[in-house]
């Protein structure tokens, strides 16, 4: 046996919905499971079940039928252990009553209410997770961190039946949700755009100017570029920027990093390989730095790890944590003089690419028309297309850094995760209905 | 074996405390093997196992739901009382109606208990036959599992069953272009491993050197896979019983209406050798067969048990938890779609085999615009194109469905042929 590590993990979550001023469908899980993986002959076997330390091992052991080229980096610095990490939220999560919790969610359902709106759905979650990891090579390491927050959708109906919503989430206590209801007012945001958006135009389709909020631009920033940089797709042939380490992939201002260490949704103090989180330049000055690691691809491209996770008791796999274009220097007013015309687009719903080829397709929560540099008309339903590097390479920076959760899927498991960006100017292939 | 219980025990340890401590109650348990491993760029990396036996409690306590799930050996009863003290979700009771008819053809006793040489041999024909093509098979895996699902109630209704999948899938690439293939049914043999690898190399071969044809109408034809893509996020939600009722849904208050061109669309939750063929919901509730399209008409929802009640329409049998950790929702199970004309499409049509961007769809609306992942036209590959519109109107503008029927997912269909659609490069 080359090497083998142990991984076990303790979640434990509340869910609270606030549906139409009910609460319904509240819910607890509570998961406790072990993860047992070994290498042998370099080949990986896994085993995962509520078993005692040698019989997983074991189990484990006997799924390597194989032989191939898997390795795995163990470097001494990551020996100093065991290493404890306890989060330091300010409210804890289980100070609160559930009552308490309900209150925040009739808080903003509250300020959603008009005659336009048909339905509502406040949510409040909360998960615990602790995480425990040893090593054949004498690691060990434990950590406890809450993640918290609301999300909040509005369905309204006008000319057409609309819906929008809003997440805030990271990791911390029961003072996320507190700001959320308190600081952001997402209930009353929510019903401000709603109400525009149910009366709004389709969008113009065609090559076009495309100004993306933070919260777009983060979105592109994770799923057209950021999956292309993670090391599993190099090694697998299919990503668009294998061999291009040191090479140009985008305009010069742009600065893109994975941060795991900023208390955002996607924080972490250790990797599901017990490597402690550290910050990844990815692109800087437009210039492609590195990809992202697990123990296997750093010790296969000579790379950094930290970026191996997984949900649950799932085999970790190379993913990101918090990841975002840095911000540059032009002004929301400076990027709009510079696009005279085109669309200015805010928020995801969601988008999905092709790290191989790096065409992607997003599509928006809504938009605006900008005319003379100036920004006018809300639009519906509108989608965002091309290709990745293309995008890169014309791509203009602003400023003010905004970060946006979520969670992200890949090979079946979905991990939180955060995705940040000033506003960005782009030229990209707009379209509707 | 299909009434006797998966883990008496268990089910007899929480029943006696359900009994003293909540006024009605409901006890899903999920026992499950799987093995599964992965490929990539030609070479299997890792065979894993997994073995998991999984709870989810609900209770009602003075008509109030409240509900937990994991590990049997956690205080869920505890957890779930507790839950349901702030809960606002009302429900007088469980489903009581016994299940008459069994599925047939959902258990594979050769997948009883999956092993790392039956993922070995299935990874190696996927492998293989790729590489025969002359592609890349770049990632890949496959898995196979068996599954037991029982619920119990305190409305007498004590149901178990086994069952087992089989499913492969591989993204191949060859040069700067790529292609997925996919399979999954019942059976360990039915399943054709040999076809995954053939398909996704074929498919990523011809995909390169692909044009960019103009921005035009075109003779559009979606295989079953960019179908199901295309639905599963438009069309689907909008049958759900509890979108309907939460005015989420453009099907809302329809019924009789005619919107669906001459399509014909039925949820057969008994479908012989269905990949979500069961014989009872997750809450017990036998599946049927629920007509929600007939010849263009809107005819029915699906439904759960909660809704069917809200509603006042009959319960369809389709209540599915997405994972243990979810209350039972309504939820598609077959969906098969019919279509009175068939034909078989050609070359000149532009035929797209995959899609992206499919779950941005707005599901309330209908609105829809998707990205051809990988689509052909005149036998040669074309790069990128937008697909946009409504779904709604776009089923109506459906001329014929081909014979070359798969089951993707939740989707029986054969390629589907639109007619004219407009399509942006």
């Amino acid at each position: 046996m080359e090497f083998y590590d142990i991984r076990e993990i303790e979640n434990v979550s509340l869910t609270l919905i606030l549906e139409d001023g009910r609460v319904e469908r509240p819910r607890i899980h509570i998961d406790r499971s072990k993860a047992f993986r070994v290498l042998k002959n370099g080949f990986w076997g896994y085993f995962s079940g509520n078993v005692d330390d040698s019989e997983g091992l074991k189990l484990a052991a006997e799924n390597c039928v194989f032989e191939s080229d898997s390795a795995v980096y163990v470097d001494d610095a990551d020996k100093t252990s065991p290493r404890d990490y306890f989060f330091k939220e300010k409210i804890k999560l289980e100070d609160i009553h559930f009552e308490e919790k309900v209150e925040i969610l009739r808080d903003i359902e509250g300020e959603m209410n008009a005659d336009f709106v048909v339905n509502t759905r406040v949510a409040y979650m909360e998960i615990i997770r602790r995480f425990h990891y040893r090593n054949s090579s004498g690691v060990e390491v434990y950590y406890e961190v809450p993640r918290s927050g609301v999300v909040a959708q509005a369905v309204g109906k006008g000319k057409t039946l609309q819906f929008y919503s809003k997440r805030y989430m990271r990791a911390g206590g029961f003072e996320v949700a507190k700001e959320a209801a308190e600081g952001k007012k997402i209930g009353s945001h929510i019903l401000e755009v709603l109400k525009e958006l149910i009366n709004a135009s389709p969008p113009p389709s065609g090559k076009m100017n495309v100004l993306m909020d933070s919260s777009l631009g983060g979105v592109f920033i994770h799923e057209a570029f950021g999956h292309a940089v993670e090391a599993d797709h190099i090694l697998q042939g299919a990503s668009i920027v294998a061999g291009r380490i040191g090479q140009k992939v985008g305009a010069e201002g742009v600065n893109v990093y994975d941060d795991p260490s900023i208390e955002e949704f996607g924080f972490f103090p250790f990797d599901d390989e017990g490597i402690q989180a550290n910050r990844k330049a990815i692109i800087e000055n437009g210039v492609l730095k590195s990809y992202l690691h697990s123990r296997e691809t750093a010790a296969k491209l000579n790379g950094q790890p930290g970026n191996a996770r997984a949900q649950g008791v799932d085999v970790p796999i190379v993913r990101m944590s918090n990841t975002f274009i840095n911000e540059g220097e032009l002004s929301l007013e400076e990027l709009l003089a510079e696009m005279k015309e085109g669309v200015y687009l805010i928020g995801s719903r969601g988008g999905e690419t092709n790290p191989a080829t790096g065409y992607f397709h997003f599509n928006a929560q809504y938009g605006f028309m900008v005319r003379k540099g100036e920004i006018q008309e809300m639009i519906r339903d509108v989608s965002i297309s091309g290709n990745t590097l293309e995008i890169l390479h014309s791509m203009k920076v602003g400023r003010g850094l905004e970060f946006n959760p979520g969670f992200c899927g890949k090979a079946g498991q979905l991990v939180p995760v955060s995705d940040g960006a000033p506003p960005t100017l782009v030229k990209a292939l707009v379209g509707g209905m | 074996m299909k009434n006797q219980m998966g883990n008496q025990t268990d089910i007899e340890r929480l029943t006696s405390e359900l009994d003293r401590r909540a006024d009605d109650w409901e006890i899903y348990l999920e026992r499950y093997s799987t093995a599964s491993g992965i490929v990539e760029k030609g070479k299997i990396k890792g065979i894993k196992q997994e073995r998991e036996e999984t709870a989810a409690i609900r209770v009602i306590v003075d008509g109030k739901v409240g509900f937990a799930s994991g590990r049997t050996s956690e205080s869920l009863v505890e957890a779930a009382i507790k839950v349901a003290k702030i809960s606002e979700e009302r429900m007088g009771e469980f489903p009581s109606e016994r299940v008459r008819n069994y599925a047939e053809g959902i258990f594979d006793s050769y997948l009883k208990m999956p092993n790392a040489s039956h993922v070995k041999e299935a990874l190696t024909l996927i492998i293989n036959s790729c590489l025969e093509t002359g592609s890349n098979p770049a990632f890949g895996a496959v898995e196979l599992g068996w599954v037991e699902r029982s619920v119990v109630n305190s409305s007498g209704i004590q149901v178990s069953e086994e069952e087992t999948y089989s499913s492969g899938f591989l993204e191949a690439v060859y040069k700067e272009s790529s292609a997925y293939e996919m399979d999954e049914t019942r059976f360990f043999d039915t399943t054709d491993f040999e076809f995954i690898g053939r398909r996704a190399g074929e498919l990523a071969k011809m995909a390169d050197k692909s044009v960019k044809p103009d921005s035009d109408n075109y003779e559009l034809v979606l295989s079953p896979i960019a179908t199901q893509q295309l639905l599963s996020f438009s069309l689907y939600p909008a049958f759900r019983a509890d979108n309907v009722a939460r005015q989420r849904s453009v099907l809302a208050g329809r019924i009789g209406e005619e919107m669906f061109g001459e399509l014909t669309i039925y949820d057969d939750g008994k479908l012989s050798y269905g990949l979500n063929t069961v014989s009872f919901d997750d809450e017990g509730v036998e599946t049927q067969t629920t007509v929600m399209v007939d010849d263009g008409v809107l005819e029915g929802y699906i439904t759960d048990f909660r809704f069917a009640a809200e509603l006042g329409i009959e319960v369809t049998g389709n209540g599915f938890r997405e994972e243990i950790t979810e209350y039972p929702q309504p939820s598609p199970t077959n969906v098969v779609l019919i279509h009175p004309e068939v034909d078989e499409w050609d070359e000149s049509c532009l035929y797209a085999h995959s899609l992206i961007g499919a779950h941005t769809s707005n599901p309330i609306s209908g609105d829809f615009s998707v990205e051809i992942n990988v689509g052909f036209l005149d036998g040669r590959g074309i790069r990128g194109g937008m697909i946009y519109g409504n779904i709604y109107e776009f089923l109506r503008k459906i001329e014929y469905i081909a014979e070359d029927i798969r089951q993707i997912e939740n989707t029986v269909t054969g390629s589907v042929c639109f007619g004219k659609v407009k399509i942006k490069f």
